[in-house]
């Protein structure tokens, strides 16, 4: 069990500095999610932790002991990687019991704990095969097994799911969930998968471009996040973003809406934002006049998609079957209490209800 | 319809007519050394060749040339030079090849190239620089001088970093995190990935140190250190004795066995091998 402390990490490649000043404490026993879009650095920050990649300038701390120059056969962490990285030339057997060989863990232990491991992992009818022999799912459970067998301060995941497809990265997600409450290691995880990040995550760490933008639980980053970034990363579909300024009366304005919204903003405010759930239509006096485009219906809920001559459609959701055609028109009202705002250099600003 | 056939018929035949003259221009000196083996001595020099020995020696040639030179030291000494040299030029050649391809340090790119650029120059300018050199280590006539120039080859080297290159990184990384140091990396994860390519590597390298003449020619006189390329020389050199063709042509024959099994065992490997090096990149 550790408590890993990053201090001041920066990594640059040539000119190029992918991680910018980075400090992060992770609790013993928790569960942080790195995530961001492709090339954000949540991968090499990984790396850097695990002792695989060097890093530029600052230090890691496991357990308050200085880590920083230390290999990564000695930091007593373990990895999954997004190919699996099995060893192809060893049996699932081999693959799991490598670390205890070179732990150099007496045969006997070493191989009741792989059998223990394996069944685990509902892999012990497949000890004997090799990596090419396994499906993906089964691959994977094998680099799991891998990384539980060493029972190690902490568990490193880069991506592990993303090469599954989508039944089987909910079941996996699951069996992640599972292994992190049997053995409550701490468990940094990095994904692009919103998903993943919000089931999996005590607290998620947004990245973008070498920095944090914010740092919290699933629920803050979802309702109060702390930028225009955070808030269209988090949440599918996608938040709906429209242009609006304060107007005279202290109001919000809208491009397109038909009145003002009785809401106040502290500071000048560029833009809004509004999330799919947070939009429902009505007969009459709505904030909107919408034609529907398109409707998208998944059996428990249905994803309308509407021109409110704003530039892009609006989307909003409905429960079940949505009462609406294309071609249709329509009026939306808008939840103000949770409507986001967000200033010229995209971060929220509060908005505040006009009495 | 012609009497040739279709023209894809035709073609087949002429690449079975070509691939059959090519064969048996290969194939006679081989031939002529094999039927040479159970010949009478004035028969192989006679003017006429005949395809099968008109005067049948049996294993007579094969006698003589044991009695005359000892041939089972020219075995052992082939034998020996060939083992310690495919050994020691495949962990020399993975080894450097893994540093190679995986690792980055200051002047890589130079040092590879300068290790290539090694493989363009041709033995026989070697020769004397290389006895210049053995002879200074005192190794003129040993065992030493005889192998240690055959344990490094540049194109081990550049066939292995082409392997290694294959191996994803992050199979040596998990290694790393699951706390194996570098050694055992290399001996428990990377070595056993790249069986293939020592196994074509090691009969290039066995088939070459095997054939090799110019050297043993060079740095060793004394007949108890002479490997079998070069004890065929002491049947046909007239200062000693009259020439010896069917003695000679029997040691060949015996010289020429081991490649043969190896070619029909693992040409496999070896196709592979040279494709491999002329492919990849």
């Amino acid at each position: 069990m550790s408590e890993i402390v990053l201090r001041g990490l920066r990594k640059s490649f040539g000119s190029v500095e992918v991680i910018k000043e980075f400090d992060l404490t992770i609790a013993d026993g928790e569960r942080l999610v790195f995530v961001g879009p492709s090339g954000c650095g949540k991968s090499t920050l990984l790396r850097m932790i695990c002792g695989i990649d060097d890093i530029s300038f600052g230090r890691i701390y496991i357990d308050g002991v200085d880590v920083t120059a230390l290999p990564a056969a000695r930091r007593g962490l373990a990895m999954v990687f997004q190919n699996y990285a099995l060893y192809p030339h060893m049996t699932v057997r081999q693959n799991i019991g490598f670390s205890l060989r070179v732990a150099g863990v007496e045969r006997t232990v070493a191989s009741e704990r792989v059998v223990e491991v394996a069944q685990s992992l509902h892999l012990d009818h497949l000890l004997e095969r090799y990596p090419r022999e396994l499906s993906g799912g089964q691959r994977q459970r094998v680099a799991i097994g891998r990384a539980i067998v060493r029972q190690p301060k902490a568990f490193l995941f880069d991506e592990p799911l993303s090469n599954l497809d989508a039944a089987l990265r909910a079941e996996m997600r699951l069996e992640v969930a599972r292994l992190h409450s049997t053995y409550g290691a701490t468990m940094i995880y990095v994904t692009h998968d919103q998903t993943e990040a919000m089931t999996l995550a005590d607290r998620i760490v947004v990245l973008n471009q070498g920095h944090i933008e914010q740092i919290g639980t699933p629920s803050e980053l979802y309702e109060q996040p702390a930028n225009r970034f955070v808030a269209e990363f988090i949440g599918s579909p996608r938040i709906n973003i429209v242009a609006g300024r304060m107007g005279p009366e202290g109001m919000l304005l809208m491009s397109g809406a038909d009145r003002q919204l009785p809401v106040a903003a502290t500071r000048d405010v560029l833009a809004v934002g509004i999330r799919p759930e947070h939009i429902r239509p009505v007969e009459t006096g709505g904030h909107l006049n919408c034609t529907v485009r398109n409707v998208e219906f998944f059996g428990a809920e249905s994803f309308v998609y509407a021109d409110c001559n704003m530039g892009a459609d609006i989307v909003f959701r409905t429960d079940g079957r949505a009462p609406l055609r294309p071609g249709e028109n329509c009026q939306l009202l808008l939840t103000l209490e949770q409507m986001l705002a967000f200033d010229d250099g995209g971060k929220t600003v509060p908005l505040q209800a006009v009495v | 319809m012609s009497v040739f056939g279709s023209p894809v018929r035709r073609s087949a035949a002429l690449s079975v007519v070509m691939t059959a003259v090519v064969a048996i221009v290969f194939f006679f000196p081989i031939y002529f050394m094999l039927v040479s083996a159970f010949k009478s001595e004035p028969e192989i020099i006679s003017q006429t060749f005949s395809f099968l020995p008109l005067d049948f020696q049996g294993l007579g040639q094969f006698q003589r040339a044991a009695e005359i030179a000892p041939l089972g030291t020219y075995l052992f000494n082939s034998s020996l030079v060939a083992a310690i040299n495919v050994g020691v030029t495949l962990l020399f050649s993975a080894l450097a090849g893994y540093g190679f391809a995986k690792f980055t340090f200051p002047g890589r790119t130079a040092l590879f190239l300068f290790v290539i650029s090694t493989m363009m120059i041709p033995t026989q300018i070697l020769v004397v620089p290389l006895f210049v050199e053995i002879k200074l280590l005192g190794w003129v006539n040993s065992y030493q001088g005889l192998i240690v120039p055959g344990m490094m080859n540049a194109f081990g080297v550049f066939m292995m970093r082409q392997y290694v290159y294959d191996i994803p990184d992050e199979i040596i990384e998990a290694a790393r995190a699951d706390g194996a140091g570098e050694i055992r990396i290399f001996f428990f994860i990377v070595l056993p990935l790249l069986t293939p390519a020592l196994a074509s590597l090691a009969i290039i390298i066995f088939i070459w140190s095997w054939g090799n003449f110019l050297w043993p020619l060079v740095a060793v006189t004394r007949e108890e250190l002479a490997v079998l390329a070069t004890g065929i020389t002491s049947y046909t050199q007239p200062y000693q004795r009259q020439p010896m063709w069917g003695a000679a042509m029997a040691v060949a024959t015996i010289a020429t066995l081991p490649l043969l099994v190896l070619f029909v065992f693992f040409q496999r490997y070896l196709v592979k091998g040279l494709t491999a090096a002329a492919v990849k990149g």
